[in-house]
């Protein structure tokens, strides 16, 4: 316990030392915003990759794939193809280029000023800095069930302590201090996953043994879930079931394709100098994201037979149906105690660089977006509005940690990608390949988004209409229409709502001016 | 195939290694196109 404390006060030291070094090198909003787009691509491609895994993606999807099954695996292929070589080679590169053409300093400001409007910047400024912390509060959740299984110290106390240290850092060392530690963190979780996969395989003889042990226990999968569709944990959910629509529509589509629209990466796009930084963070990144993903969600489904080797219990069954405890039980009860201390570490880090690029996205959002730039404020207290921002943001994200119910974290995870894929992911695409897209299209496709994703999640999916109770209280139903439609993820039916609104409104409206577009595609 | 009880996950794992490889042949190859600063 005593090397526990240590361990965990000397990271803290070095994690301080580095948002300081980024404090000091913070001379300018455009420091503070885009790290004064010089940074390194060892320090971006990690800092990419740390802010986009978390303790949601390991602890909570992990938890997800355990109780799923391998199926979802496939968010893996998606998170490497479209989270890293798609979105650096098609969009990181464009992005760079337009933010430079633009002097855009974050996301919702390259969408405004490529189509001239600061409605498109206020509005996203405004989607980001209110939903965000729902997000974030899934990452914090993370790290508090983990700090209260681990450190045995109560869940409230853990969120609370947690989210004071990170606002340090954040609120005073802006994204240099935030990709600094990001790099140092990402380090630490690339080592410590090597180690759980390369032990988990070795507990339960090697690859191919390890899947036939699984594959064999699909008799053992709980009556619950096989009504649902579940059909074993090594093979996909029955094509159609309630099950299948989770874990395809939801998860894999949801969060794989959303990742395209995250405000806290797209931004670390217009951090670098050159292209080549790009290139260079594709390898680092495609590796990171499989080392990450890719080992929760394998050591997730392969905990079932590791647990019921040891325990005869299932993964479910040990963490007493709260899945965002199985993987933090199967660290405490089956790896050795060293690792477990640094696994801990890790996952300090794995929560620290997710939530503090959250937090400052979050501030620069209603700083730069909303309060300088659409509501037209001036005389330098931008830097003190964003501060204020990241605040807010960290009070919002800790109501959210306190009142959201358990088994939550993949849920509001997909829940915020999926709200930024159907609002700004057809705008976004059109803004870097489509001249023809005009402001009114953008508008139209944003909002309109951002409306079908609300409605069908009030209305018509099950999860989230049942818990708000709005359609009952209206309707007298619980949701408007019966199965598949009330499992089916609202992205499913919001991100082609929102395509066709951008090509149809941009069509029927006349071209932006052509100086405005040289000046944007100046660089292409 | 690999231990899996369908193909459908199997293949989800195979892709998910063969995106890692075109990431990293992708990067190699790429290495030093696009060092030109704007300015």
């Amino acid at each position: 316990m005593v090397l526990n404390v240590i361990l965990v006060l000397l990271y803290l030291i070095v994690i301080f030392y580095l948002g300081y070094k980024g404090w000091r090198e913070t001379r300018t909003a455009s420091d503070y915003m885009i790290a004064g787009r010089e940074i390194n691509p060892y320090v971006m491609a990690m800092s990419y990759g740390a802010t986009f895994i978390s303790t949601s993606a390991i602890i909570g999807f992990g938890g997800a794939a355990a109780l799923f099954g391998f199926s979802v695996i496939w968010l893996t292929f998606l998170n490497i193809f479209v989270g890293i070589f798609i979105a650096f080679a098609f969009f990181g590169k464009r992005t760079r280029k337009m933010g430079r053409s633009l002097d855009a300093h974050t996301f919702p400001e390259i969408l405004g000023l490529r189509f001239n409007s600061k409605f498109i910047q206020g509005f996203s400024g405004l989607v980001i800095f209110i939903f965000l912390p729902v997000y974030a509060a899934a990452v914090l959740i993370g790290i508090s069930r983990f700090i209260e299984i681990y450190l045995n110290i109560p869940y409230w106390a853990g969120l609370l302590g947690f989210s004071i240290i990170l606002a340090l850092y954040v609120i005073w060392g802006g994204l240099k201090g935030v990709m600094y530690t990001d790099a140092l963190q990402g380090t630490l979780m690339f080592i410590m996953m090597v180690i759980l996969v390369i032990f988990t395989y070795s507990q339960l003889g090697g690859v191919l043994k390890a899947h036939q042990t699984l594959t064999s226990m699909a008799n053992l999968v709980p009556a619950k879930l096989k009504a649902l569709g579940h059909m074993g944990w090594t093979a996909s959910p029955k094509a159609g079931s309630p099950l299948w629509w989770i874990v395809y529509s939801t998860i894999v589509y949801g969060v794989g394709i959303g990742v395209l629209a995250q405000p806290q990466l797209a931004v670390r796009f217009m951090t670098v100098k050159n292209d080549a930084s790009l290139n260079r963070a594709v390898l680092v990144g495609g590796i990171f994201i499989l080392a990450m993903t890719g080992i929760a969600f394998t050591v997730g489904p392969l905990s079932n037979a590791v647990f019921f080797q040891k325990f005869g219990k299932i993964s479910i069954a040990m963490a007493k149906g709260n899945i965002d405890k199985i993987i933090p039980i199967y660290i405490d009860k089956v790896m050795p105690s060293w690792f477990a201390t640094l696994f801990l570490l890790a996952m300090l880090a794995a929560a620290m660089s997710t939530l503090s690029s959250q937090y400052h996205v979050g501030g620069t959002s209603l700083g730069r977006d909303f309060y300088e730039k659409s509501l037209g404020k001036r005389g330098g207290g931008e830097i003190m509005a964003t501060r204020f921002g990241v605040g807010l943001t960290i009070l919002f994200t800790i109501g959210w940690g306190l009142f959201l119910p358990p088994s939550v974290i993949a849920i509001a995870t997909a829940f915020f990608f999926g709200l930024c894929s159907s609002t700004f992911l057809p705008m976004y695409f059109s803004a870097l390949y489509w001249k023809r897209a005009t402001k009114a299209g953008a508008v139209t496709s944003m909002v309109g988004g951002f409306i079908a994703s609300f409605f069908w999640l009030i209305f018509i999916h099950k999860k989230e209409a049942a818990a708000i109770g709005l359609c009952k209280a209206l309707t007298g139903k619980v949701t408007l229409l019966g199965f598949p439609w009330n499992v089916v993820d609202p992205n499913v039916i919001a991100l082609p709502i929102s395509i066709i609104l951008m090509i149809v409104v941009s069509l029927a409206t006349s071209r932006m001016e052509e100086e405005h577009l040289e000046k944007c595609f100046e660089w292409m | 195939m690999f231990g899996f009880a369908d193909s459908l996950t199997a293949w989800g794992y195979i892709l998910s290694i063969l995106a890692t490889i075109l990431c990293i042949i992708y990067g190699l190859i790429n290495w030093n196109k696009g060092t030109e600063i704007e300015e």
